[in-house]
């Protein structure tokens, strides 16, 4: 895996469904109603599908 | 992981979705280590990893590939910009004391050493093989889809080498993988590091001992800490 520049982004928390998702149900990607909480810092970085880390 | 993430035991519960290969996911492990360190209620905290392929195009059977070769190839850019934009990765892990060469890492499929990290969880041990995992990838160069290095990896953190090596063999552990690359899909997760506590707050990305700190704080206030002042009352 490899990557790219390690970017300053706001430390990012969000809230997740309070419903649970049963594992065994191959169903569309579920939505989660986001809650932020304050920035904290300088974030280092996140890799995604597509192969880059940023 | 659904409806244990502050069971009866007073536990707060991370979940973490990351990838044996992912430059972010060893720095972000770090530093929620670091966090826990100074976390006052660390005993009463548990981490579980769950599997996620940042490489799903790589088969099982896939000759090891320099992680700069697959990132120009994938992208169609210079070998030597895919370098250079490593190099980046790797001054950003020494900043926390990981050493990174990925110059002689070998990129191959992850899926058996997930299935190794859960024959690990089975036995106490997930932190511990995990940790293992990625600096055998990114410090030493092994070929982390290998039965043999990866049964070598676990009699290092105590494991039964023949038992792992046997749970390989015969996929005991597939059906735990694909589960959480199914649950990763249904969260809509698609990059990592993810980061779940509680079941309710999530961090994407590597991020600050002070934000992953942040998080454990209001976690726990608001589950377990919660539930500890209400059974006071």
């Amino acid at each position: 895996m490899t990557s790219s520049n390690a970017t300053a982004e706001p430390a990012t928390a969000v809230r997740t469904p309070d419903e649970h998702i049963p594992e065994a149900a191959e169903a569309a990607p579920a939505t989660p109603a986001f809650e932020l909480l304050p920035v904290v810092g300088e974030a280092f970085g996140v890799c995604d599908l597509d192969g880059v880390c940023s | 992981m659904a409806g244990e993430a502050f069971g009866s035991a007073g536990r707060l519960v991370v979940d973490v979705w990351s990838d044996v290969v992912c430059p972010f996911c060893y720095m972000g492990d770090t530093l929620l280590d670091q966090a826990l360190e100074k976390f006052p209620h660390a005993s009463g905290v548990e981490v579980r990893y769950h599997s996620f392929l940042l490489m799903p195009e790589v088969a099982d059977g896939d000759a090891p590939v320099n992680p700069a070769d697959h990132l120009a190839a994938k992208h169609g850019i210079p070998r030597e910009q895919a370098v250079a934009m490593n190099e980046q990765v790797s001054a950003r892990a020494r900043q926390i004391g990981l050493e990174y060469r990925l110059d002689r890492a070998q990129a191959v499929s992850t899926r058996t050493a997930h299935q190794l990290s859960h024959f690990a969880a089975a036995h106490g041990k997930q932190r511990e093989m995990i940790r293992r995992l990625f600096q055998a990838y990114f410090t030493e160069g092994l070929v982390v889809s290998d039965h043999e290095v990866l049964a070598d990896l676990a009699a290092e953190v105590g494991l039964d080498r023949a038992d792992a090596l046997a749970a390989l063999a015969s996929g005991r552990y597939v059906a735990a993988v694909e589960a959480d690359l199914r649950q990763a899909r249904q969260y809509g997760i698609s990059g990592v590091p993810f980061f779940v506590f509680a079941e309710k707050y999530a961090v994407s990305g590597a991020q600050p001992v002070e934000a992953f700190l942040q998080a454990l704080d209001t976690s726990w206030n608001e589950t377990v800490g919660s539930a500890a002042a209400g059974a006071a009352r």
